[in-house]
């Protein structure tokens, strides 16, 4: 049981309005190029530019492939998802993290998957995107504007390229789905590449008015140092729409597993070593349900 | 048990883009009850709503039109939160702490302890969770999960007791016991799964308010228990209502049901189409949706959830379905009052309760160049 001794001492530090300030950036270049033109101060000056960096020592980058639209209907449009993921690039932007690539997904299938995957999607640590999805046997489906195509996770090997995908989170139904114990079969080629953790949902999640902030509430959980787990559980529950949530890693053993499903964070993700091939073992999801 | 309504779609298939506007959308709504797996287990209260609205919409003439008060204030709330837990066993919030303040509120962290206390907007809605806990609470199989009944028992004497000081509830408000979830774990190789358990029991209420249910995400508390029934994280959307002292008449369910196919996003061409929810009420969207208009009235509304399925092209596996899941809050008075984020009042305020092409599809993000 945890107890809090009533002579506890707590400290305190404020840090008000740095990290989400959307001058900083201007401010930062401004000083920057000051530096630049009076040499002989660049030491001192260098000195009041760190002293002003929000403490995002860990700045990562991402990038989104979205969709919203889909070729001759052969989807239902799906209104709101620029919002979901304007807000997570624009909340992570604001945290001076790199913003590496933006797309719909007009022509995206090869950028997913491992024929072309180092284009994009492997271009940055964190990868999101908000479209429909579907899952088959062999399959978790990404669906593309394009008129039947999908990215399928049986073609997709993250993790593995330059810089290497991380994290997925992906705004979308059913990927994550395991009731029929075809989570391995779906996700074990995607993780083989050293990809390190999926947030997606085990069942439906809603597009609306009223869901349309979920990409900034799950950018700002992250910025703030929570857990990718809590993040998302957080960032796109509101306790009125029925999301159905779940998040996923896969580990060379049990505990590095689950380890790694409850304890990643945005900012502390490279301390878990990349798991490839024979050392993707174990899969851990966690659902939010009622069975 | 979960209800399902059907949706007869009369009209052939049509999409936002083939919309004709001389094409009405004509359907019908029926009700059928089924027993099918559920996601979130609908308690009574939540029953009791959507079955009324279904049936008999408002069941009532006119609502009264609320106002939200302003709140206490994000750092005032979370300083109070961490006050009331930080002394409490036995999951207190322990540890030296870290505060950020942010256009979308004020966060406490335990820098230490992985605890966090996050208040938003004006301080009438905050979340404060410690997971942490989780890791050495029991966890059990799924059969000896918290019930349904036990968890809205520990539930309302949280709220009644822990959070008394922030969820005020005055005579004029009833707190209603909406759904559980529950947080499983699972643990594989390969397909085998070799682990499953439940490690949190999750609690959802919702209010009414002078006999009428509050939709949307305003005026909602969560509360999550680890198994031996330790509180582990809570979070509440809930201000004062300021009556306005006027009341808003609301249409009857046939013509609500007309301005649910005019104003739907979905433009239900599926194959299949149901509605999963329908619940009519005062719709407050919470102060978490930042496209949200402060000074606008909380007024009625029916929320309609929507699954349309299809099956899948793909070659390979053809018994594949893509669902298609939209929430749509739908203004449910005869005369709308201003509301200048909501789009669906928006529609109806400026076009009026006529046939067309949802305007609901185009919003003002911008959509993105291809990746070439």
């Amino acid at each position: 049981m945890l107890m809090a001794p009533k002579s506890m001492e707590i400290t305190q530090s404020h840090h008000r309005h740095l990290y989400n300030n959307p001058h900083l950036k201007e401010n930062m270049h401004t000083l920057k190029k000051a530096v630049s033109r009076i040499g002989s101060l660049t030491l001192v000056l260098g000195l009041v530019v760190s002293a002003v960096t929000p403490s995002n020592a860990n700045a990562g980058t991402f990038g989104a492939f979205c969709e919203s639209e889909y070729q001759n209907s052969w989807q239902e449009s799906l209104p709101w998802a620029w919002d979901i993921c304007n807000g997570f690039m624009t909340r992570l932007s604001n945290n001076l993290d790199s913003q590496v690539y933006y797309f719909n997904t007009q022509g995206a299938k090869p950028f997913y998957e491992q024929a072309n995957d180092q284009d994009y999607v492997e271009k940055a640590s964190m990868f999101f995107s908000a479209t429909h999805g579907n899952i088959t046997n062999a399959d978790a489906k990404t669906f593309m504007w394009d008129q039947d195509q999908t990215a399928n996770s049986s073609a997709m090997r993250l993790g593995d390229e330059q810089t290497g995908t991380s994290i997925m989170s992906a705004y979308s139904c059913h990927l994550l789905y395991r009731d029929d114990n075809r989570l391995w079969a779906r996700w074990n080629p995607v993780f083989k590449g050293g990809l390190r953790y999926v947030a997606g949902s085990h069942d439906t999640i809603w597009f609306g008015y009223t869901t349309s902030d979920v990409g900034t509430d799950y950018a700002d959980n992250l910025a703030f140092g929570q857990t990718i787990k809590s993040a998302w559980l957080d960032g796109i529950s509101d306790w009125w729409e029925d999301q159905d949530i779940a998040v996923m890693s896969f580990g060379s053993s049990a505990s590095d597993c689950t380890n790694r499903r409850d304890n990643m964070k945005w900012q502390n993700f490279t301390s878990y070593p990349r798991n490839r091939d024979g050392n993707v073992k174990n899969w851990c999801q966690t659902q939010w349900t009622d069975y | 048990m979960k209800t399902q309504i059907h949706l007869k779609v009369l009209s052939p298939r049509f999409s936002a883009r083939a919309f004709n506007a001389s094409a009405f959308v004509v359907f019908s709504l029926s009700v059928a009850f089924y027993s099918a797996p559920a996601n979130a287990e609908k308690l009574a209260g939540f029953n009791e709503m959507n079955n009324r609205s279904t049936i008999n919409g408002f069941n009532r003439d006119s609502i009264p039109l609320l106002k939200r008060a302003k709140g206490p204030g994000a750092a005032k709330t979370a300083r109070e939160l961490h006050a009331r837990f930080s002394g409490q066993s036995p999951n207190a919030l322990i540890g030296p702490i870290e505060t950020v303040e942010t256009d979308k509120g004020v966060r406490i962290k335990g820098s230490l302890a992985n605890w966090t206390i996050h208040v938003k907007g004006d301080g009438s809605s905050a979340r404060l969770e410690k997971y942490e806990y989780l890791k050495s609470a029991p966890r059990v199989p799924r059969s000896q999960r918290l019930t349904s009944v036990e968890l809205e028992q520990l539930g309302r004497k949280f709220v009644g007791t822990d959070l008394r000081d922030f969820v005020v509830l005055d005579p004029s408000d009833e707190l209603v016991a909406l759904k559980t979830k529950y947080q499983v774990e699972a643990v594989g190789e390969g397909e085998r799964t070799i682990t499953e358990e439940v490690a949190a029991n999750f609690i959802v209420f919702g209010r009414r308010h002078n006999g009428v249910d509050i939709v949307g995400a305003g005026s909602k508390i969560m509360v999550a228990f680890a198994n031996d029934r330790t509180p582990v994280a809570f979070s509440y959307d809930w201000p004062r209502y300021i009556d306005q002292g006027k009341s808003q008449r609301v249409h009857e369910i046939s013509t609500i049901r007309e301005r649910v196919a005019a104003l739907s996003t979905m433009r239900l061409p599926a194959s299949t189409v149901s509605v999963r929810r329908f619940e009519c009420g005062s719709f407050d969207p919470g102060v978490r949706l930042s496209r949200r208009d402060d000074n606008a009235q909380i007024q009625a509304a029916c929320m309609v959830h929507y699954v349309g399925s299809k099956p899948s092209s793909d070659a390979v596996s053809g018994s594949a379905t893509t669902e298609e899941s939209i929430s749509d809050p739908i203004p449910a008075g005869i005369v709308v009052e201003e509301d200048l984020a909501w789009p669906h009042a928006i529609a109806v305020r400026k076009h009026g309760d006529v046939c067309r092409s949802s305007v609901l599809n185009a919003t003002s993000t911008p959509r993105p160049g291809p990746a070439l």
